[in-house]
């Protein structure tokens, strides 16, 4: 029995009679438990027992439907968010970057610019630092390693580990096993859902074993204390200060603007390798032109008169393609979740994917729009300057909301399907500004002012809602 | 409720065909449409009584997102369905009524279009709520409701000035109302939303009672183990 | 039939319609209470 005075003996969480419902599905059942700090805990059970569910609860990703859970005497799990680290059962990273261009922008989501203790966290789970491969072409061990690498890296003084020695050797496995019981000596408190309790006989402090969505029993390890099974619920119960304090000394310095600017990068540095969005952007809307083309046959004069339109739909459906993309690579390796466990602000994550669109939808306009011009003999009547002013306000009015309904889009069913439903009826009224100032630039009929505040007031009132609702959009799980 | 629920019914029955023999027989006649402006008796109201519904649907979308109240969400649900009902009526009914007096069935006059898109919002919204996965519906639902009852006044005054720089045949004429015809488009409008909040009780009373099996379903779920290992 | 007759007749056929749906809806809902009863 541990000494009752010491930091050790008050529980680091405490889950309180917490239940987990996906619509008629109770993954958790009341839980309820205390976890005292500094020890390491196997989480063991058979599939679907609700491990899993258990520890995205504990790490802020799933609030529970009803509980509560507590950690460093907090319920408001994102408050503490930077002493919990977090490795999933998918490998929460890029597959498209190296190790350590992952670990780099990772780290900068929990204002860490050291790039040494990127090198040291690779370097401590066995890897190598300077390996340029990007990470889909990484063995699974390798990738479970680097996976712990990314939850160690903002020294939490929680792990939360979900089956890491899954598909990896059994050296290195035992490897693993002992860097977390090193990692737990230096008072860390390690959770570890796995299927290989064997691994942790000797290592782990308590096996909790989870059926059904609850706590039916758990034991010290056998090789620390003498073998005894207990049920669930007979350890005394340990009083415990409101705060636990733990001398980590880190103040996480996370700015909007700056987390904005690293995310955009990555997204410009990903976009750049694979040129995925660009390409199919581009090929996409001159489809669009081309299949147009069979259905007017317009003289010049004509043309003017319709290239608005067909222009501005070329776009609004090519960037669709894009915008559909935005978040795939966030949710492939569930990569989204890393975030979402960091201290980086969610608007931050919202600006940069949507001032990304709006670099990738503005390139497609750059290039697109002289073949619009050639195949449609068109001639600008009115000054150009203000053309450029629709652009940019029309293509804002697009990406925005654009960025946000497909995160929208991404908590249901044919989710590729769900973002032109949502987005086309909302943007109506953008698109008929686009549509028409841009006419009338053509046309030099009439003036576009109208049109132009039209547009700028749809802008600033939907970047304002998108700003206001994502957090919650993000957070509804 | 059970009990005075029938007595509604009839009553509203006998207010809605009073005010149909009001609006068919009572209201005169129009000097250039004839008879068939008749149809307005039926085309206006339901239009107002959808924008009610549909403000039902911000307010229960607002409460829902400050106070995570599940009867909000009930009433932005019910509110959003039956607008778009009601709206149905209005979008077939000004079709019917265009093709006989301008000899199209449609036209994309600013009233008309800008209808038939908010519409297109709150049927993508109900989509919205059909396709997300049970837990996170509500809270986007009442995003998206949101969204949408934002979007309502861009798309009127959008497309009323797109509409005006480019003049085309307008249902419904401008001007005033004859005192007879407005008093039985008053009627007629007071009779629908009897009708609404009728159908509307019914039909929260029916989500209020879905709800209750479900979490009742749920709890069931809860208290049992499973058998399989 | 008149112009004015069909909009009337469409204006109850989507309402009735509906209500048939809401009807349908309820007799499914009492279906899952009563198994829900035993």
């Amino acid at each position: 029995m541990s000494d009752p005075s010491s930091p050790q003996a008050f529980p680091i969480i405490t889950i309180s009679n917490v239940v987990k419902q996906f619509g008629r599905f109770a993954a958790l059942r009341g839980v309820s438990a205390k976890f005292a700090a500094g020890r390491m805990y196997a989480i063991l059970g058979d599939n679907g027992a609700g491990k899993t569910t258990l520890l995205r609860g504990l790490a802020g990703l799933s609030k529970p439907t009803r509980g509560e859970i507590s950690i460093l005497g907090s319920s408001d799990l994102r408050e503490i968010c930077g002493e919990v680290g977090y490795m999933a059962h998918p490998s929460l990273l890029y597959d498209e970057m190296s190790g350590m261009e992952n670990l780099r922008y990772f780290a900068e989501l929990y204002g860490i610019s050291d790039e040494k203790r990127c090198a040291e966290v690779i370097s401590a789970v066995g890897l190598d630092p300077s390996l340029t491969r990007p990470v889909g072409q990484y063995s699974q061990g390798m990738r479970q390693r680097m996976s712990l690498a990314r939850a160690l890296l903002n020294q939490p003084q929680i792990l939360l580990l979900d089956e890491p020695f899954s598909n990896v050797d059994v050296r290195s496995a035992k490897e693993m096993a002992e860097l977390l019981g090193r990692l737990r000596d230096q008072g860390k408190t390690i959770f570890v859902v796995t299927h290989q309790a064997a691994l942790l006989e000797g290592v782990a402090d308590e096996f909790v074993r989870i059926e059904d969505g609850r706590i039916v029993e758990e034991r010290p390890s056998a090789a620390k204390t003498e073998n005894k099974m207990r049920p669930y619920g007979t350890a005394e119960a340990v009083p415990f200060p409101s705060r636990v304090e733990f001398p980590s000394g880190k103040e996480l310095e996370v700015s909007l603007f700056k987390t904005t600017v690293i995310t955009l990068r990555k997204d410009l540095r990903l976009e750049w390798r694979s040129k995925d969005a660009i390409n199919s952007m581009l090929f996409f809307s001159l489809l669009v032109v081309v299949i147009f083309s069979f259905a007017f046959n317009p003289t010049a004069e004509e043309s003017r008169l319709i290239a608005g339109g067909l222009i501005w739909v070329a776009f609004l459906f090519a960037a669709v393609v894009a915008l559909n993309q935005t978040w795939a690579r966030e949710i492939r390796n569930q990569v989204l979740d890393a975030y979402r466990i960091s201290p980086a602000p969610f608007n931050a994550l919202f600006l940069a994917k949507a001032l990304g669109n709006f670099i990738f939808v503005s390139v497609l306009e750059l290039l697109m729009t002289p073949l619009f011009v050639i195949f449609y003999n068109l001639r600008a009547i009115g000054p150009l300057y203000q053309l450029l002013i629709v652009a940019v306000l029309g293509t804002w009015a697009i990406v925005v909301n654009g960025t946000f309904f497909a995160s929208v889009s991404l908590r249901t069913r044919a989710r590729e399907i769900m973002l032109p439903l949502l987005l086309f009826p909302i943007a109506i009224p953008a698109l008929l500004g686009m549509v028409e100032a841009t006419t009338e630039i053509l046309t030099g009929e009439l003036s576009p002012r109208f049109w132009i505040t039209l547009l700028a007031a749809y802008d600033v009132v939907f970047t304002i809602a998108c700003l206001i609702f994502f957090e919650k959009v993000l957070q509804a799980e | 409720m059970k009990t005075v629920f029938p007595i509604l019914a009839i009553l509203t029955g006998v207010l809605l065909g009073y005010c149909a023999y009001q609006a068919l027989v009572v209201a005169p006649t129009d000097q250039m449409q004839g008879d068939i402006y008749r149809i307005i008796y039926y085309h206006v109201p339901s239009a107002w009584t959808a924008f009610i519904l549909f403000a039902v649907n911000l307010v229960g979308s607002i409460i829902y997102l400050i106070w995570r109240n599940p009867k909000a969400d009930m009433h932005a649900l019910v509110g959003a369905e039956m607008g778009v009902v009601f709206l149905s009526v209005n979008l077939t009914t000004g079709p019917i009524w265009a093709r006989p007096v301008w000899g199209i069935w449609w036209t994309w006059d600013w009233r008309l279009t800008s209808t038939l898109v908010v519409w297109l919002i709150y049927v993508s919204y109900l989509i919205l709520r059909r396709f997300s996965s049970a837990g996170e519906t509500p809270v986007m639902a009442a995003v998206v409701g949101i969204f949408g009852a934002l979007c309502v006044p861009f798309v009127y005054f959008s497309i009323w000035f797109f509409r005006t720089q480019h003049p085309q045949p307008v249902i419904g004429g401008g001007g005033s109302m004859d005192p007879q015809m407005l008093h039985v488009l008053l009627l007629n409008w007071l009779a629908f939303l009897c009708f609404g909040a009728l159908v509307y009780w019914s039909r929260y009373r029916y989500e209020f009672l879905r709800r209750e099996v479900d979490e009742a379903q749920a709890m069931q779920a809860l208290a049992e183990t499973r058998g399989t290992r | 039939m008149s112009f004015l007759h069909l909009a009337y007749t469409v204006t109850w056929a989507i309402h009735i319609t509906y209500l048939g749906i809401l009807v349908r809806r309820y007799a499914s809902l009492r279906k899952d209470f009563d198994e829900l009863k035993k």
